[in-house]
């Protein structure tokens, strides 16, 4: 029964290649850490620097008192995962399942050779308690894959988005699952495994025992045997349960304790004897063999690269101080961090500003699909205008309310990754609308304004107020007598600040604005943008305008019309 | 008395103190704070999208509401933005219909059954004066305190309900508790400068600028604020963006949780003082000489 | 709507008095209610002081036909008496109208704005457009302006790069053959360089801080020459004006004063700060931004009144109302194609037949127009009367420039007939009906 992987010169090689494919990636994606240019100033600082920061980074670390953190990370966060369980018990089960039940399969099954037998020496992989534990892993991992894929399709929407790596990362997993309990099932009704079995270690003697043993592993133990007419007797049965425990039970514990794998014979053995004539049983070992290499080949290009890069940046977020970041050594470990992200969507769920992307349908809001963009702007492909306002839309409307990097089961320091997105943003053209939008004066916007309404549909819904119309509402700026007192509270207007940042248009020459209907110069005024919203000159006015809220609603329209006007278009456009 | 307790964006990241003060001083009140899943107030939203920010609002608004809780909030800038918001739901029909359509694929509704209250207000009316004066184990003789308001809590008056916007009085009734000395300074009730931080710069820190000389030049030895963002930009703000030759004439902030704290006689960790980017000297002896403060 | 219980209101109370409106009459009228211990609230738009010069005028022209001015406003008074003038000045003892004043000058001089005046002489002062102005009472910061007036001493007017309606070298112009020793200067308000357009509040705001004044002296101080006095425009601060032009004298080592400017006007908005911050205290509770929406009476007689911001409402209760809401600009009377009319309690107006009477042919006309007279009749007591000359209502009163039979504006009688009829509609208040009526409070 007993081939060793090592015996055969296919999957020797198929191993070895695997193992190689699988080095040779992480080194690559490694690589990339401190090749990728994340965040802002990418340009000026060199990889030699993000290495040198990230070794000096290192270096301090380790000769230091927070060392000592890394056992704390290490059990608590890589171990016993507790960043999960801090915001979701289901999924850290589902999670503890996977992880825990497969890597006991992988050291415990897989390198029993190496691992098993030097902890266990009596370990024989068909002997009690290894066979009901591994099938007791084996159980974990399904039932982790199984709650995996209920939480998929359960949760499925925008906070949590199915892709193809997680597919892929969920159908290897079932694959060496599946084939694995198909690999000890097969061999459990195997009656050719039974006869090697009998001629390596049987001592029995004639045919008769050979019946008697037949009748045992066939009636308690699943074998089926394709011709086998010796009527079976009590008598027959106990005499073979006596020869089993003779020669079998040293190393052969009932194929019962296989509790997944045995009833998974039963189930099969209509087919049992069409299967042991095609060797099915070394053929689902090969897919099974297979699948793991499979496996191991892909891992670094696939979802589990995680199970490196999470403990990775668990360890290095828990021993560094989130909020004091060293740009250059940052660099790397934002890449690093981007790696790490399995797309779980436990940020998204507790985004503060989701309520924000409910109402205007810019995912570009939610964390999960922010590290997203920040991944393809530093991929160095080329983004259009559009998506771009998009990205910045969603960059700039993050409070930094910390939740997502409080709640990151991997530990990844969002909170940066927001910082350096703002400001890569920023110096690509795309900063806050109140910064890009003094790139013209009023009347510059007014006129593209005016261009853009000639020659666009009009989005009625979003240009105009859904809920209050102030500024279209005369009756709401009629009544301003233009006696200034808006202008004489303002402090925006009064602020000491440069010339060329001096407000143009004053609060009460807005209402004048209004009343001529020329909104459209109102909106792109420096005095609606630079609007503190103090409210001081509503609350003074004297004849009980709405002077702020005008502003606010001017602040809504401007935007709805800027985003839609391309601002990269020079001046004599 | 029980408060779901809003603490809004900025706290948790750039104003832990302010949490953690909050906590120390109402704690001997037998206030008890209840943390929920609240997501933004909305006030960072309402530049851009109306509606957001109405939503925004109205979810935290119905999560209080679902657990039959009055709203608290240290931060001026969300008690302004719920407020609004609960001013718009209860004026437009429309508007709650569809906030509330939006709400309910969560199971929450706004029905206006709470109230939101401001921390100041919940010291000075639910508290109560008299009980806070008789908390006072240190008076701060010798501090003189310059009040700032903050524009949010205090207008428009009609929507926020806070306190007499041209001549308020609560946040100097409050301090004059701790025993420190009130100025009444000509730009008490205007703004600090941090809506626009980041947004102009130049303008924001001209505007905290202003302030700073205002107080200073009435004799006070520092600002004391009650409101998450006016904190920032006087303490942070004001610390980070000072060039070294004008750093003698920065005015400390204090929070006023803080100052009530130290009079309270509560020790300088749990109100997080060293928190703080500027230090008080003054207050340096005072808390120094509390019992158990160290 | 709730009212904050900062405020410390209690929604069951029954309040002496209720003003409506918050120009300065009606501030005035709260001013005497609450320092004669009536419970008393206050409702109106902010900010209606905002539109006053700074400037007390007590009377200086009548009969308005002849433009005829009076050094003294108490002769101007009498010959109204004279005459049976119906203006509400004449309803009023001449010492009542004194002691009016006296107790607005002692209270704005104990919160910080000190009045000057000379008891009976109309004062003279230079207005933003170089023009004099007889006014009975003027703010401390204007007083040495009066004094280089009348001596014609060598004199320095400063005004600012972008500050509109004020031009300094207009005033000197204007006044150039009476006032040879006046010159004119410009200069760029400190840390206002290069705008277009820079306007009083701010600049009053930027010179509460000393190195502003410190700024702007070192660059007038080079140019004063012979001057004994300097004039700027009333931007000297909002909150701090005495200490300001103390320290801007002691650095140009002659007196300061300011000029009055057109309103809505920097000394207009010292006074607001002082009434929003003094009255509370002593005891007025302010609506601010409320207005009355409808008025009930109850039973008892007592008023009830719907106060309303947007879309919020509730009911206040007081035993009197005085109406202190102005005419057009206050909305304190309205116009429609009929007429005009008291939209709140709907009171019988003093007014011309129809519209066409409402003005003269000529607009310029020195007697002014018929409907610069209209507005509401009352009785001794300042009660609105109807056509019989009954009062309406026992516990209405009215004051201010609703008042019919009365042209303050080309009078110059505004500010003291604001505080004339507030004080004797309080006094009429407590004496025919506080003390009579056994109407008992709620």
């Amino acid at each position: 029964m007993i081939k060793t992987l090592l015996e055969s010169t296919f999957l020797f090689a198929c191993l070895y290649m695997a193992l190689g494919i699988c080095a040779l990636g992480i080194l690559i994606r490694i690589a990339r850490w401190f090749a990728a240019d994340i965040g802002p100033r990418s340009a000026v600082i060199p990889v030699w620097m993000r290495v040198a920061a990230a070794t000096k980074g290192f270096v301090a670390t380790v000769f230091s008192l927070r060392f000592f953190l890394f056992f704390k990370v290490l059990v608590l966060d890589v171990m016993l995962q507790a960043r999960i369980i801090k915001t979701d018990l289901s999924r850290w089960i589902m999670h503890i399942f996977i992880f825990f039940g497969f890597m006991l399969l992988l050291l415990m099954h897989a390198l029993d050779e190496l691992v098993t037998k030097k902890v266990f020496p009596e370990y024989y992989s068909t002997l009690a308690p290894f066979q009901q534990l591994r099938n007791v892993f084996g159980l974990m991992v399904i039932v982790g894959v199984a709650m995996a894929i209920y939480r998929r399709v359960r949760q499925r929407g925008p906070m949590l988005i199915t892709r193809y790596a997680d597919r892929y990362a969920v159908i290897i997993l079932a694959v060496i699952m599946i084939s694995g309990f198909l690999v000890e099932a097969s061999k459990i009704t195997s009656e050719s495994v039974f006869n090697r079995m009998m001629k390596d270690f049987s001592s029995a003697g004639g045919p008769a025992d050979e019946d008697a043993i037949k009748a045992f592993w066939s009636g308690e133990y699943g074998t089926v045997f394709a011709d086998f007419k010796t009527p079976v007797t009590p008598e027959l049965i106990a005499r073979g349960k006596q020869l089993n425990d003779e020669s079998c039970g040293s190393c052969h514990a009932p194929t019962k304790t296989a509790f997944i794998s045995f009833p998974v014979a039963r189930a099969l053995r209509p087919a049992a004897v069409p299967m042991d004539r095609i060797q099915a049983d070394v053929i689902l070992y090969y897919v099974h063999v297979l699948a793991c290499f499979a496996g191991l080949a892909y891992l670094p290009f696939s979802k589990f690269f995680h199970i490196i890069t999470d403990p990775l940046t668990m360890i290095v977020n828990g021993m560094s101080d989130k909020k004091k970041v060293n740009q250059a050594g940052a660099m790397p470990r934002r890449a690093m961090e981007l790696d790490a992200c399995t797309n779980c969507g436990t940020c998204s769920r507790y985004c503060s500003v989701a309520p924000v992307f409910r109402m205007t349908g810019n995912e570009t809001i939610l964390p999960s699909h922010k590290i997203r963009t920040i991944r393809s702007l530093s991929s160095g492909k080329k983004t259009g205008a559009d998506e771009l306002r998009k990205i910045s839309e969603g960059a700039f409307i993050c409070t930094s309310c910390y939740r997502c990097t409080e709640v990151c089961p991997t530990g990844i320091n969002l909170q940066d990754q927001w910082f350096a997105s703002k400001e890569l943003l920023a110096e690509k053209g795309y900063p806050l609308p109140h910064v890009w939008m003094k790139q013209f004066n009023a009347s510059e916007w007014s006129d593209r304004i005016r261009a853009g309404e000639a020659t666009r549909e009009k989005d009625v819904d979003t240009i105009k107020g859904r809920y209050y119309n102030l500024t279209a509402d005369s009756d709401v700026f009629a009544p301003c007598i233009q006696c200034q007192t808006c202008t004489n509270v303002c402090p925006v207007v009064a602020a000491q600040t440069d010339r060329k940042d001096a407000v143009d248009i004053t609060p009460q020459k807005i209402m004048n604005l209004l009343r001529l209907g020329l909104n459209d110069l109102a909106m792109g005024s420096r005095m609606v943008w630079d609007c503190t919203t103090c409210y001081q000159c509503q609350e003074h006015c004297p004849q009980g305008i709405q002077v702020t809220d005008i502003i606010y609603e001017l602040k809504n329209k401007a935007y709805g019309h800027f985003k839609n006007i391309d601002r990269t278009a020079g001046n004599d456009s | 008395m029980k408060f779901a307790f809003f603490k809004g964006c900025k706290i948790p990241y750039y104003l832990g103190q302010y949490e953690t003060s909050t906590r120390a001083v109402l704690k001997p009140f037998g206030v008890r704070l209840v943390d929920l899943e609240f997501n933004c107030c909305g006030y960072p939203n309402r530049d851009l999208y109306f509606e957001s920010f109405v939503l925004s609002a109205a979810r935290n608004l119905a999560l209080a509401e679902k657990k039959k809780l009055d709203i608290v909030t240290p931060c001026k800038c969300c008690y302004g933005s719920l407020k609004h918001a609960v001013h718009y739901l209860h004026e437009n029909e429309k508007l709650r219909r569809d906030v509330n359509a939006v709400l309910a694929g969560e199971g929450l509704s706004w029905k206006g059954t709470i109230q939101v209250h401001h921390l100041l207000t919940v010291l000075c009316d639910d508290i109560g004066l008299p009980a806070i004066y008789a908390s006072i184990v240190r008076p701060l003789g010798g501090l003189t305190v310059a009040a700032h308001y903050g524009c949010h809590a205090l207008r428009p008056s009609n929507v926020v309900h806070f306190d007499d916007p041209l001549a308020p009085s609560i946040f100097e009734d409050l301090i004059a508790a701790t025993g420190a000395k009130t100025v009444d300074w000509p730009r008490r009730l205007d703004c600090c400068g941090n809506p626009l931080l980041g947004k102009n710069n130049a303008l924001s820190l001209s505007l905290m600028r202003t302030k700073t000389s205002d107080a200073a030049e009435s004799g006070a030895d520092c600002i004391c604020t009650a409101c998450t963002y006016c904190q920032i930009q006087f303490d942070a703000v004001q610390s980070a963006e000072t060039p070294e030759d004008q750093r003698e004439s920065m005015v400390p902030a204090i929070l006023y949780t803080q100052l009530l704290g130290l009079s309270m006689g509560l020790s300088e960790r749990s109100l997080g003082i060293s928190r703080n980017a500027l230090s008080i000297e003054k207050l340096g002896p005072a808390w120094k000489l509390l019992p158990g403060a160290f | 709507m709730t009212l904050p219980k900062s405020h410390n209101y209690d929604p069951t109370h029954v309040f002496d008095v209720m003003v409506i409106g918050s120009g300065i009459a009606g501030m005035a009228a709260s001013l005497f209610a609450v320092n004669r211990k009536l419970s008393t609230v206050q409702a109106g738009s902010v900010g209606g002081t905002l539109f006053t010069s700074g400037l007390f005028d007590l009377i200086s022209v009548y009969p308005v036909g002849e433009k005829k001015l009076w050094e003294n406003p108490w002769e101007a008074l009498d010959a109204m008496r004279r005459d049976g003038s119906r203006h509400p000045y004449n309803r009023i003892s001449k010492e009542d109208i004194q002691v009016s004043f006296d107790e607005m000058i002692s209270f704005l001089g104990a919160s910080g704005m000190k009045l000057r005046f000379d008891q009976n002489r109309n004062l003279k002062v230079i207005t933003s457009m170089g023009t004099i102005k007889y006014t009975y009472c003027v703010p401390d910061s204007m007083w040495p302006g009066v004094e280089a007036y009348e001596t014609k001493a060598p004199c320095l007017i400063v005004d600012f790069n972008g500050l509109k309606e004020f031009s300094a070298r207009q005033v000197a112009t204007t006044l150039r053959e009476e006032w040879p020793a006046l010159r004119s200067l410009r200069v760029a308000f400190p840390g206002m360089a290069g705008r277009d357009e820079v306007f009083a509040a701010h600049l009053a705001q930027a010179l509460e801080l000393s190195e502003t004044r410190i700024a702007l002296a070192r660059m007038v101080k080079p140019e004063l020459g012979d001057a004994r006095f300097v004039g700027l425009p009333a931007v000297l601060g909002i909150k701090r004006t005495q200490t300001i032009i103390a320290h801007l004298g002691r650095l140009l080592g002659v007196p300061v004063f300011e000029i009055p400017m057109m309103p809505a006007s920097v000394p207009g908005f010292r006074l607001k700060e002082i009434f929003d911050s003094e009255l509370p205290q002593k005891g007025l509770l302010r609506l601010i931004d409320k207005r009355v929406m409808s008025v009930n009476r109850a039973e008892n007689g007592n008023f009830l009144l719907n106060i309303g911001g947007n879309n919020e409402s509730q009911v206040i209760q007081a035993r009197s109302v005085i109406l202190a809401t102005g005419r057009f600009m206050g909305k304190g009377l309205l116009s429609d194609r009929q007429g005009i009319f008291e939209p709140l309690f709907n009171l019988p107006l003093h007014q011309p037949d129809n519209r066409t009477a409402w003005h003269h042919e000529r607009f310029l006309h020195p007697a002014g127009h018929p409907i610069n007279s209209a507005g509401v009749d009352v009785d001794d007591s300042f009660r609105p009367v109807d056509a019989e000359g009954r009062p309406i209502y026992d516990n209405l009163f009215a004051a201010g420039t609703i008042l019919a039979h009365q042209d303050w504006m080309r009078m110059k009688c505004g500010s003291g007939l604001a505080i004339a009829t507030a004080y004797a509609a309080v006094t009429a208040f407590i004496e025919n009906f506080m003390k009579q009526s056994t109407r008992e409070s709620a």
